[in-house]
């Protein structure tokens, strides 16, 4: 929480879950259900959930395989766009995409 | 990771934005309701997606995030309108003549034909609470019409007990009388029913206290009771008719675009046959060159009478003969600006949808998550990828770590 002197990324709020939040929360305030400073404060805690989820439930690990189109390395955060690319998944899953984009914030050491 | 369970992980992070919201939706002073609402909202917008299997997604109620928020069970408040409205008619059925349980409720009148059907079932649920309800209103003296309930697997499925179940129904709204209006007609029976409804809520959720506050209610509520009293009959339909509603929307949008197809075929094919003869007539094969002078000089006598034709486009085909191609071109002008206009459109909407498409293509194949490290010799990339979300092909994967190589 912020209150605690940890931040979490926005990064995650367009995922397809966080998007699907935003959708929600946007429809209860065009109906003047909830205010928009709830909303953010929702978002909050959609940042600091999701970020805890994947670090501490999810285990599963993945390999990737492509060919670097563009790269960019701005504020801490890296934007790569791979064309060609090969995922192996843990369970022996794979498959193919044609182009990807990857967002990539700096990983915060876990608070002690 | 399977993408099975993605919907696990995405349940789980709901949960936890739900319940650090709560603290949030009391400050706020918002209702938990609308929470769960919200829930709900997410739950069904991130199924419509359909990245991943979500856990609520088989079942009607979601699974995963209920225990958090039990009061978000399907069972909930939502039915409960009716279902406090069932053990009073149930529990006057075996007991014969009204009990006089309720003082303020003593009916003011007595076997009134009941004209009105309540059309709305009793949900399982519904039955349950019912029941409790008339065990902690009566006790014992409830058992017989639980009995009765149980045996009918629904309180207001059993006509017998309608019938005589009615009129104690009615005794809630019974002050009204009071007010010097005994002749009930029946929309007026409509109407106290309805309000017997609301005044059930308001027993439950006040332990049979609001006894005054009824008898000030009644008055305005009675003079409301022509909304209340459509409102309510068409509350029962329309939980039928809804499905026979969307249906019918659902035929006319394809009926629709099916006849606007039509339509464009019809306005291309006229299209086609006005370009055809225009071209015959610019090519000149219809005519002997030896009257295409003559031609010309009838054409321009017949210019005062061109503004005719301009006008109604229909009548191009039949000009053909007689236009030649000075005159010709103007109306073809025309014709081909009308058709270039909704072509235009036409194409412009496909090529947008085209474009947005191939950009949400774009903008879905994606990785969020952040990185450990990044490496780089030459030309060749090592990158360390943590706590990812994976967007790929329209479904979605987590991961934990990523590894990933890749040249440049």
């Amino acid at each position: 929480m912020a209150q605690q002197g940890q931040s979490y990324y926005e990064l995650y709020r367009s995922t397809s879950v966080g998007m699907a939040l935003a959708d929600t929360l946007d429809d209860l305030i065009s109906s003047r259900r909830i205010e928009p400073q709830l909303a953010m404060r929702i978002m909050q805690n959609f940042d600091e959930s999701i970020a805890k989820v994947l670090n501490e439930k999810v285990k599963a690990r993945m390999t990737f395989k492509g060919h670097l189109d563009t790269y960019r390395f701005c504020d801490e955060v890296w934007t790569f766009i791979i064309k060609d690319i090969h995922f192996k998944m843990d369970n022996a899953h794979q498959f193919d995409a044609e182009k990807i984009k990857i967002v990539a914030c700096l990983a915060k050491e876990k608070a002690a | 990771m399977t993408n099975q369970l993605v919907g696990d992980v995405y349940a789980k992070i709901i949960e936890g934005v739900i319940a650090a919201s709560k603290v949030d939706f009391e400050e706020h002073g918002i209702g938990q309701d609308t929470l769960q609402e919200l829930q709900q909202e997410w739950q069904s917008k991130l199924s419509s997606r359909a990245v991943a299997q979500m856990p609520w997604d088989p079942k009607p109620a979601p699974p995963a995030p209920a225990p958090a928020h039990p009061s978000n069970a399907p069972n909930g408040l939502p039915p409960s309108s009716y279902t406090n409205y069932e053990p009073q008619p149930s529990h006057a059925a075996p007991n014969g003549p009204r009990i006089k349980a309720e003082p303020g409720a003593e009916p003011k009148y007595n076997g009134l034909p009941n004209a009105y059907q309540q059309p709305a079932p009793p949900a399982q649920g519904g039955n349950v609470r019912a029941q409790q309800l008339l065990q902690e209103q009566y006790g014992n003296a409830a058992n017989a019409s639980i009995n009765a309930m149980q045996r009918g697997g629904g309180g207001l499925a059993l006509p017998g007990q309608q019938q005589q179940a009615r009129p104690q129904g009615l005794q809630l709204p019974g002050q009204v009388p009071q007010n010097g209006q005994s002749p009930y007609s029946i929309q007026q029976q409509q109407a106290p029913m309805y309000r017997q409804q609301q005044h059930q809520q308001q027993l439950q959720q006040q332990q049979q206290q609001p006894r005054i506050k009824v008898e000030n209610d009644s008055p305005q509520l009675h003079q409301g009771a022509f909304h209340q009293q459509v409102a309510q009959p068409n509350y029962g339909q329309t939980d039928g008719a809804d499905d026979a509603y969307e249906q019918w929307q659902e035929m006319l949008a394809q009926r629709r675009a099916i006849s606007a197809e039509q339509t464009q075929q019809a306005d291309r094919m006229m299209r086609d046959q006005v370009m055809q003869a225009s071209a015959d007539i610019q090519n000149g094969l219809m005519m002997p060159l030896d009257e295409q002078p003559s031609n010309k000089r009838l054409k321009r006598k017949s210019v005062a009478s061109s503004s005719h034709r301009a006008s109604s486009s229909v009548a191009i085909p039949q000009m053909d003969g007689d236009v030649d191609d000075e005159d010709e071109k103007p109306d073809i002008k025309d014709e081909d600006d009308e058709n270039a206009i909704n072509s235009d459109l036409d194409d412009s909407d496909e090529e947008g949808q085209n474009q947005m498409g191939e950009e949400d293509d774009e903008f879905t194949d994606s990785i969020l998550c952040t990185y450990d490290k990044v490496q780089r010799v030459k030309n060749k990339w090592k990158c360390t990828l943590k706590d990812g979300v994976m967007s790929a092909n329209g479904k979605e994967w987590v991961f934990h770590k990523g590894m990933g190589e890749f040249e440049w």
